[in-house]
């Protein structure tokens, strides 16, 4: 009887992490296809160097082996909202100075960030669903882009996406790691952070 | 005396001269002042230096004593350094310096005369006040004062402005600025453009001066430079690296410089222009730059700038290429609703420039000087601007200015107002009837157009016709505009739609406003129907039809039809006939009536058609053709002058199995012909018309007619048979086409006839085109047969008869007849080759009776002559004068005798084609290669020869006896021995010619088994046969093929051996050969080989 009341929770999260993946993936599709009509309306190089680009969330992990899924998942979750400002600022900036008439490239940054909104709330959802609740907007004081050159404009766009590609990657893989985890504690409540 | 001046003077100066003898006497004391030198700045001062020596006596004065021409008393000062600011004056200058001891003792005194033209003008060093930069347009702004007020009149000067750059300060320009002097100080100002961002290094200005004064005479120099002013520095240790200049926007072709400033302890490691690096140029040691030339145009996010920094850092800028703005075209400037003014234009060459560096625009009105900015949609290249219409102001000239970062353009317009009046799309359009006849239109323009009267098009359409009205009406704020529309057809759908402009001045139409659709309301039918009446046979009943009225005449929509008869104006009976009948029967009970007909609709009844029932007699009515005209069918008759209420004519059409529909179409009593035309009508079908004419008391019929729409060719052949045939004609008949079946008027039959055989040609005549086709054309319809003569007996014809109209030959159908034998002929071409045999014969006989002696001592003589042989002549002919059978003959070919060698063996059995002829030993060959052969015969070809054997008589015969035997060529040819029965003779005995036909093919093989007699059986073989093809080998001599060929190939069996007689008769080197090295044949090689051999 208990296992009863206790099993639509495991499969709510398997079926939530297979959506977040899912997304995960198609924004990981979008945004390669993005990068590559991005690079060329901008006229650089993919190989560039954005070493000297920051207020990019990096998908870099320093620590993946000691995060819970917890942190994991806000971690993706912070990510995802910065990157909804970041691609944001990027649309504004090539509307209004860098590709003003090419209204189909901005339909496809368009069409990225509303991915990456879904993808935050489905994480957030996520994060509830494992009784974490949804941690709060921690508001992103972007630069100001009035004091960035053209140039710098062009350079945070392509860092905004290239990095927005990798923690698609990574976010794969932390979802598969939580729906291990939530497949591992069988139908026990996943609510409580595990350390991995 | 001292009041004359001039007296005075001359004291004066013979004072002073004595005083500078005095002092001159002096020179030589160490504290003597001496080269003086005088300056002057303002023309006004000068300041004098001089030199003296003070070592030792410290606390030395001077005392300067001056005297310019007027006035002549001196003017001293004293000063204790070696300078002193002394008046300029004109001409010259007498200036005393006395040195002074500190006890104010004289030590040394010397004069000067100073002329002006020792006196040098330099200005005073100016100073500049301000230097400012503009970083975006690499510009300096230079400020200074002229310091004017030092000279007391207006003077020219002249200002050198030297620009430096880099640390080192080297010059980058030095720029002359004219000006003058007013008298009062003023602020100069002055700028210059760098070709390099001034962001890129450091910029210093000094500047210096020179007055041109024309009324001094002494030197004029250059002031001392002004102090050095630094423009801001970027280049000296920047916060962090950049590239210059930022997000500018130049020409296309503009040749433009970019720096990178980093950091210290960086370097750059390469400068990028969008893709291409460039080579770096250095500035400082922080600031490196890349020059580049005539750039294209950008794309809309720019072209990037990329420094790439060591170590690993990016920097870069981007630059926006493109054009200034061209000159807007076409500008075109009306309004919509005297509200506001709109222009549009074109905006002329893409600027390749987005966003805040697209052109804008700005529309300026010259009369009222307001200026509006205009907002353009780049997105959808829309490029108009709206400015407002005042109220007192007709004619408005605008400019339209176009401006971008890299210039402006402008276009300019008048315009009046009241003449450019291009009206909104009318709105709110609505139609509406209360009659059968008109509409109400309205509908709603916005705008004010009190002062104008507009003038509106309404456009009136309906299924099968189109028209536009035109309507002026006076101009309102708006407001609604109506309209009325007459003379519309009752029960008329039409579409409305309407478009308006300005009245006075024409200038646009509108947009058509959307289109309305109307239906008018009924109106009573506008006539009675087309009617006409039948009688039945029997005359008790009437038919009356009636035709549907046009929709132009019905007025709406017909609901009944009524039908009235009447006698002496009083109606008798009375139908209402509903749509769709249009006929009614009507029984008349013996009586006849007038017929009335009315249509009827919602609105009304139409006026009635009348028509009367009585039908007059007819006598010898007659049938007619009518003629088809392709499209209708033309019809005339006789007028009658007894009609006098004009002609009817009433036809048929009957489709399928439904009773033929009546139709008529009635015409004046003056028409003589008409062509009927219905769509009813089909080509190739007969219509039989009835023509009416009606009299004062009734309808006769006066003529029958017959047509066609279009005549066909008719669609069957004519059913015909043969009747009749003899030797030499056929009688055919045929039978009549059916008249449905003729699709016209028959104009008659073609016959068609050829020889031919059943089944020998399928296709038509025509398509045959036989030479010996004849052809009759049967033009008397009422003629059913033909004889056809002249014809071949027992010889089988094709026939082919169709029939045919005016429009064309029918199909056909054929018939095959064979004609009966011609006995009679036949007698007679039996008869006749026997009577001439018979006759010839006799001839002969009697011919042969009387010179029977002559031909028996020709023919048969007792003893036959050889000489009188024809035989023999035969054969001699043929080896001594006929060349072409040089194959034959023989050299020498008169010896034809035959030679017995003496052999006991058996004589020798001549046969066919074996003839043995014995040869003297002298022609055998040298060699001698079988000589013991005893048997062995050598035979010399010439046939046909006749050989007389004489040869030993065989054993069981008597010697001495001979045989002649006599063979023609024919034999020899024939085969006496059957080559499986005696192969042995053929190997052994049967040397000799062998006729090519007789040779068996597999000899060479059975040579080859008897190869221990195959050399002999060569040597003796003379002429080898051709058809042994296993020897006809084609190699070339020196295939190896060749050389390996069996020794049989030395004879040659070459096909061209019929006309040599060296091939046929081997010569004797060939048979001595060991190697024959060439069994192909080749006259060359058989020539060039010999020699060898």
């Amino acid at each position: 009887m208990a296992s009863a009341e206790q099993s639509p929770v495991p499969l709510q999260h398997r079926s939530l992490c297979s959506r977040v993946i899912l997304l995960a993936r198609k924004i990981h599709s979008d945004v390669a296809s993005l990068l590559e009509s991005y690079v060329e309306r901008q006229g650089l190089d993919r190989t560039i160097s954005l070493d000297s680009v920051d207020g990019v969330p990096a998908a870099a992990m320093e620590q993946g082996g000691e995060l819970t899924v917890a942190e994991r998942l806000d971690a993706n979750l912070q990510a995802y909202r910065a990157f909804q400002v970041l691609l944001g600022e990027v649309l504004e900036e090539q509307r209004s100075h860098l590709t003003p008439l090419d209204t189909d490239f901005h339909a496809s940054i368009q069409s990225v960030l509303l991915q990456v909104v879904a993808l935050a709330c489905q994480l957030g959802e996520l994060l509830a669903l494992l009784g974490h609740g949804r941690p709060a907007w921690e508001a992103a004081s972007p630069e100001d882009p009035g004091h960035r050159s053209l140039f710098e404009m062009k350079l945070q766009g392509l860092k905004v996406l290239q990095e927005l590609a990798h923690w698609t990657v990574r976010s794969v893989r932390d979802l598969r790691q939580v729906a291990k985890h939530s497949q591992g504690s069988g139908a026990a409540h996943g609510g409580q952070a595990q350390k991995e | 005396m001292w009041d004359n001046p001039s007296l005075r003077c001359l004291l004066a100066i013979a004072f002073l001269h004595l005083l500078s003898l005095i002092y001159s006497q002096e020179t030589g004391f160490p504290e003597e002042p001496g080269n003086l030198k005088c300056i002057t700045h303002d023309l006004n001062r000068m300041i004098c230096s001089w030199d003296a020596t003070s070592s030792a006596n410290l606390g030395l004065t001077y005392k300067i004593c001056y005297t310019n021409s007027e006035p002549f008393s001196p003017v001293c000062t004293e000063t204790e350094g070696k300078r002193a600011d002394l008046p300029v004056a004109m001409g010259s200058t007498n200036i005393q310096i006395t040195t002074l001891n500190a006890s104010g003792t004289p030590l040394a005194t010397e004069t000067f005369v100073l002329p002006e033209e020792n006196v040098s003008l330099i200005p005073f060093t100016p100073q500049i006040l301000n230097l400012s930069a503009d970083f975006s347009t690499y510009t300096l702004y230079l400020k200074w004062n002229d310091s004017g007020s030092v000279f007391q009149h207006e003077l020219d000067a002249s200002w050198q402005i030297q620009i430096l750059y880099k640390e080192t300060m080297e010059t980058v320009t030095l720029i002359n600025y004219e000006s003058k002097l007013t008298g009062k100080d003023s602020i100069l100002f002055w700028n210059w453009t760098s070709d390099i961002p001034l962001e890129c290094t450091s910029y210093y200005v000094k500047i210096r001066c020179y007055i041109n004064e024309l009324y001094f005479t002494g030197r004029k120099e250059w002031s001392e430079w002004s102090p050095v002013r630094t423009v801001p520095e970027k280049d000296t240790k920047p916060n962090s690296a950049m590239v210059f200049p930022q997000d500018k926007v130049v020409l296309v072709g503009s040749n433009v410089t970019f720096c990178c400033l980093y950091n210290e302890g960086k370097s750059v490691k390469f400068m990028n222009y969008g893709s291409e690096s460039y080579p770096l140029l250095r500035l400082s040691k922080w600031s490196s730059a890349i020059k580049v030339q005539n750039v294209n145009a950008s794309i809309p996010s720019g072209t990037n700038i990329l420094c790439s920094l060591v170590p690993d850092d990016l920097e870069g800028t981007v630059l926006f290429v493109g054009y200034a703005p061209d000159t807007p075209q076409n500008l075109n400037c009306e309004t919509r609703t005297f509200i506001t003014i709109t222009c549009s234009w074109n905006p002329g060459r893409p600027t390749a420039l987005y966003t805040k560096r697209q052109t804008k625009y700005i529309l300026f009105e010259r009369i009222s000087r307001e200026k509006v900015t205009c907002k353009v949609d780049e997105l959808n290249e829309k490029h108009h601007c709206d400015f407002p219409v005042h109220a007192n102001q007709k004619i408005y000239n605008f400019t339209l200015g176009a401006s971008n970062p890299l210039g402006q353009a402008e276009s300019s317009l008048l315009i009046d107002v009241n003449q450019r009046v291009h009206l909104e799309t009318p709105d709110k359009f609505t139609v509406s009837t209360n009659s059968s006849t008109n509409a109400h239109l309205s509908w709603y323009i916005p705008g004010n157009f009190i002062k104008i009267r507009l003038l509106c098009q309404i456009e009136i359409s309906n299924s099968n016709s189109e028209q536009q009205l035109n309507v002026s009406m006076a101009g309102a704020e708006n407001s609604n505009y109506r309209a009325r529309v007459d003379a519309l057809h009752p029960y008329g759908t039409y579409t409305f739609r309407v478009r308006c402009s300005a009245s006075e001045y024409f200038w646009r139409w509108s947009k058509w406003s959307e289109g309305k659709k109307l239906t008018t309301l009924e109106a009573p039918p506008a006539r009675g129907p087309d009617i006409w009446r039948q009688r039945s046979p029997v005359g008790e009943t009437l038919t009356v039809f009636w035709k549907p009225l046009l929709l132009s005449e019905a007025n709406g929509i017909i609901l009944s039809h009524e039908v009235s008869c009447y006698l002496r104006e009083r109606m008798l009976k009375a139908y209402e006939v509903p749509v769709p009948l249009n006929s009614t029967e009507i029984k008349l009970g013996g009586n006849d009536c007038l017929i009335s007909v009315t249509a009827k609709n919602r609105a009304g009844s139409s006026p009635p058609s009348r028509i009367t029932s009585v039908d007059l007699p007819s006598d010898n009515v007659k049938t007619e053709l009518a003629i088809a005209t392709g499209n209708g069918i033309y019809i005339s008759w006789h007028s009658d002058p007894n009609v006098t209420c004009g002609y009817t004519l009433k036809w048929c059409i009957s489709s399928g199995s439904e009773p033929c529909s009546v139709d008529w179409e009635m015409f004046p009593s003056n028409a003589i012909d008409a062509v009927i035309k219905s769509a009813l009508f089909q080509p190739g079908v007969r219509y039989n018309f009835s023509l009416y004419g009606c009299k004062h008391n009734g309808y006769q019929l006066l003529q029958n007619i017959t047509g066609y729409m279009k005549e066909l060719p008719p669609k069957v052949a004519p059913n015909f048979t043969v009747e009749e045939t003899s030797s030499d004609s056929i009688l055919v008949k045929w039978e009549d086409i059916p008249v449905e079946d003729c699709q016209g008027f028959l104009k008659g039959y073609i016959l068609y006839f050829a020889k031919g055989e059943k089944g020998s040609s399928k296709t038509s005549f025509m398509e045959e085109g036989s030479p010996e086709l004849t052809v009759k054309n049967i033009t008397d319809l009422t003629k059913k047969s033909l004889r056809i003569l002249d014809l071949q007996g027992k010889t089988s014809y094709r026939l082919d008869l169709r029939a045919y109209t005016v429009g064309g030959i029918g199909p056909s159908k054929d018939l095959y007849v064979v004609t009966k034998e011609n006995s009679v002929g036949l007698i007679i071409a039996i008869l006749i080759p026997v009577a001439v045999a018979v006759v010839l014969g006799v001839m002969t006989s009697i011919l042969c009776y009387q010179k029977r002696e002559w031909i028996k001592e020709t023919f048969y003589p007792d003893i036959p002559n050889p000489e009188n042989s024809k035989a023999l002549q035969f054969q001699k002919n043929i080896c001594e004068g006929n060349t072409a059978l040089k194959t034959l003959e023989m050299n020498p070919c008169t010896p034809n005798s035959v030679e017995v060698v003496e052999t006991r063996s058996t004589v020798l059995k001549i046969e066919d084609t074996e003839i043995i002829s014995p040869v003297a030993d002298s022609e055998l060959p040298e060699d001698g290669s079988d000589p013991g052969t005893g048997s062995h015969v050598v035979v010399s070809y010439c046939p046909p020869i006749i050989e007389e054997e004489i040869s030993s008589p065989p054993i069981d015969e008597p010697v001495g006896s001979s045989q002649v035997i006599y063979i023609d060529i024919q034999s020899m040819y024939q085969p006496q021995v059957n080559p499986e029965e005696e192969p042995e003779i053929n190997f052994v005995t049967t040397a000799g010619y062998k006729p090519q036909m007789q040779l068996p093919i597999n000899n060479t093989m059975k040579m080859e088994s008897h190869a221990p007699t195959e050399e002999d059986l060569d040597k003796t073989a003379g002429y080898r046969p051709q058809a042994n093809t296993n020897v006809w080998k084609l190699d070339s001599p020196d295939s190896p093929v060749s050389i390996q060929s069996n020794n049989e190939n030395r004879s040659f069996g070459s096909p061209c051996s019929i006309n040599s007689r060296q091939f046929l008769i081997p010569p004797k080197d060939y048979e001595d050969s060991p190697t024959p090295n060439n069994t192909g044949w080749s006259f060359t090689h058989f020539f060039q080989n010999k020699p060898n051999d």
